[in-house]
C-alpha cells in the first residue's frame, strides 16, 4: 500500500521525470503477472533504463499537445476529453521493441523470457492501462496549471472546484451550472488501476 | 511522522454499509417526471445511496433503490421525460497531507479528519497538523477518484486513480484518506470525514512552486492500496 511519489520543482513535471516514472510502474507492475523468475533484478534495472529513454518522446509529446490545445482553446479545452489512444498504441509498440531488441552484434538484448513475460494477453493489458492512465494524467496536470492561470474563467473555476472537493462540488450553483459535470466526467475517466485483468474473480 | 495501515474504524464501517468506493459510471436512462429511471442497459456498478446527477435530475438525488437490471428509484421525483446520459457517482473520498513533525503520530486508529488546519491534533482530528493551502491543495485535500474495488486471488482490492498537485509549494510525510460523504450517522460531530487509511511518506517529501503526484500501487493482491483478506 506505498505510494510512489514525483515532485518536481518550479512546474510541470518534465518528460524525462514521466518517462522515468512510467518505468518504474512498468516494471513494479509487471511482478503482477507471470513468473517471478521471468524478470532477474538486473534485467529488470536494465530493462527499465532503456524502456525509460524510449518512452521520453512519448510523454513529450502528449504533453506538448496538450499544451497547444490549451493555448489554441482556451480553458474551453477543459470540457474536451483527452484522446491518447495513438499515443498509447504508440508507446506500447516501442516498449516491445525495446523488448526485443539485439545489440550491435544482433544478440538479443535482453533473455526470452522477458518477451514472454510482456508479450501476451495479460502483460499487454496491463501494460496499456498503466499508458491509458498515465498519459491521462499527464495531460490533466498541464489542465490543472493551465486552470490555475485563468482562475476567473468558468470552466477553470469548474475543474479547481472538482479535482479539490470532486462530485460533491457540483451542489455548488457556480460549478453545477458552468461545466462542473463536463469536468468531472473527464476526471473519472480512466480511473481502472493497472492490474491483471485475468486474476480479477467475479 | 504516521504509521501505515487502513484505520481499524474503517473495517468496521465497510460492513456497515459506511462507505461506497464504487466508481463513477455514465449511464444512459428514460426520466419520466417521477422517482423512477429506466430502460436503461445495465444496473450494474450502481449502488443504493449513490449520487444521481444529469438533466432532469434535482440537485442531491441519490439511489434509493434498484427495481430491476434495468431501472432505479431516485429519491427525488426528476423534472421531465426524457433519455439522457446520468452520472452515477460514489462516495466523496479525499486525500489530505500531513505537514513535517506533527504534534501527532497518525496511525491505523486514526477515526475521523475532524477539522482540517484547525484545533488540536487528535485521533479525530488531523488538524493544524495538516500542510497549510499551496497550489490547487486546499485545506481538507484532494479529491480521490474511485475505481470500484475488485477481488484479486481471494484478497478484495481498493484504489484510486493518481492524485498531482500543481503551483504548490510543500512539505509533507504523510497522507490520510477519509471520506467526504455522509452515511452514518454518529453521536458527535462531524458525520462526514470518517478516516480510511494512513500512509507514511518514509520521510518529508517537498516541492517548491511545482508538481507532485502522489501514485496509486498496482491494484494487486500484494501491492493494492486498500486490502481485506
Amino acid at each position: 500500500m506505498r505510494m510512489l511519489l514525483l515532485a518536481t520543482d518550479n512546474g510541470p513535471h518534465t518528460p524525462e521525470s514521466l518517462a522515468g516514472w512510467t518505468a518504474g510502474q512498468i516494471i513494479d507492475t509487471s511482478a503482477a503477472w507471470g513468473s517471478s523468475d521471468d524478470l532477474s533484478y538486473n534485467d529488470a534495472i536494465r530493462l527499465r533504463d532503456r524502456v525509460e529513454k524510449a518512452l521520453i518522446a512519448h510523454h513529450r509529446e502528449v504533453q506538448d499537445r496538450e499544451r497547444q490545445n490549451l493555448k489554441e482553446r482556451g480553458s474551453e479545452h477543459l470540457a474536451v476529453a483527452p484522446e491518447a489512444s495513438a499515443d498509447v498504441a504508440d508507446a506500447l509498440e516501442t516498449i516491445m521493441q525495446v523488448i526485443v531488441s539485439r545489440d550491435e552484434y544482433g544478440a538479443p538484448v535482453f533473455p526470452p523470457s522477458i518477451r514472454t513475460h510482456f508479450d501476451n494477453p495479460a502483460g499487454r493489458l496491463a501494460l496499456t492501462n498503466l499508458l491509458v492512465r498515465n498519459f491521462h494524467e499527464v495531460a490533466m496536470i498541464e489542465r490543472s496549471w493551465h486552470a490555475q492561470g485563468d482562475p476567473d474563467h468558468p470552466m477553470a473555476k469548474a475543474f479547481l472546484a472538482v479535482k479539490s472537493d470532486g462530485h460533491l462540488a457540483l451542489a455548488r450553483p457556480d460549478v453545477g451550472a458552468l461545466g462542473g459535470h463536463e469536468v468531472l466526467a473527464l476526471m473519472h475517466q480512466h480511473n481502472t488501476p493497472p492490474q491483471v485483468a485475468s486474476a480479477v474473480e467475479g | 511522522m504516521a504509521t501505515t495501515g487502513i484505520c481499524n474504524s474503517w473495517k468496521a464501517e465497510v460492513m456497515q454499509a459506511g462507505h461506497c468506493l464504487m466508481a463513477t459510471l455514465a449511464q444512459s436512462g428514460a426520466t419520466h417526471t417521477n422517482k423512477i429511471i429506466d430502460t436503461m442497459a445495465t444496473t450494474a456498478g450502481i449502488a443504493v445511496g449513490m449520487t444521481v446527477t444529469g438533466t432532469n435530475v434535482p440537485a442531491s438525488t441519490v439511489v434509493e433503490s434498484i427495481t430491476s437490471a434495468a431501472a432505479v428509484t431516485v429519491s427525488n421525483a426528476t423534472s421531465g421525460s426524457a433519455t439522457n446520459t446520468m452520472t452515477f457517482t460514489g462516495d466523496a473520498l479525499k486525500l489530505a497531507l500531513v505537514k513535517t513533525s506533527p504534534a501527532r503520530t497518525f496511525d491505523n486508529t486514526q477515526t475521523n479528519i475532524g477539522t482540517p488546519g484547525s484545533g488540536t491534533p487528535g485521533a479525530a482530528n488531523l488538524g493544524t497538523d495538516e500542510i497549510a493551502a499551496s497550489g490547487t491543495y486546499s485545506s481538507g485535500g484532494m479529491a480521490l477518484t474511485n475505481t470500484t474495488p475488485v477481488v484479486v486471488s481471494g484478497v478484495a482490492v481498493g484504489t484510486f486513480s493518481n492524485v498531482s498537485i500543481t503551483g504548490a509549494t510543500i512539505s509533507t510525510t504523510a497522507a490520510i484518506i477519509y471520506n467526504n460523504s455522509t452515511r452514518l450517522g454518529a453521536a458527535a460531530t462531524p458525520l462526514n470525514g470518517r478516516t480510511v487509511s494512513v500512509h507514511d511518506f518514509g520521510g518529508t517529501q517537498t516541492v517548491t512552486a511545482g508538481t507532485l503526484t502522489l501514485t496509486m500501487p498496482t491494484a494487486d493482491q500484494t501491492n493494492g492500496l486498500l486490502r481485506i483478506s
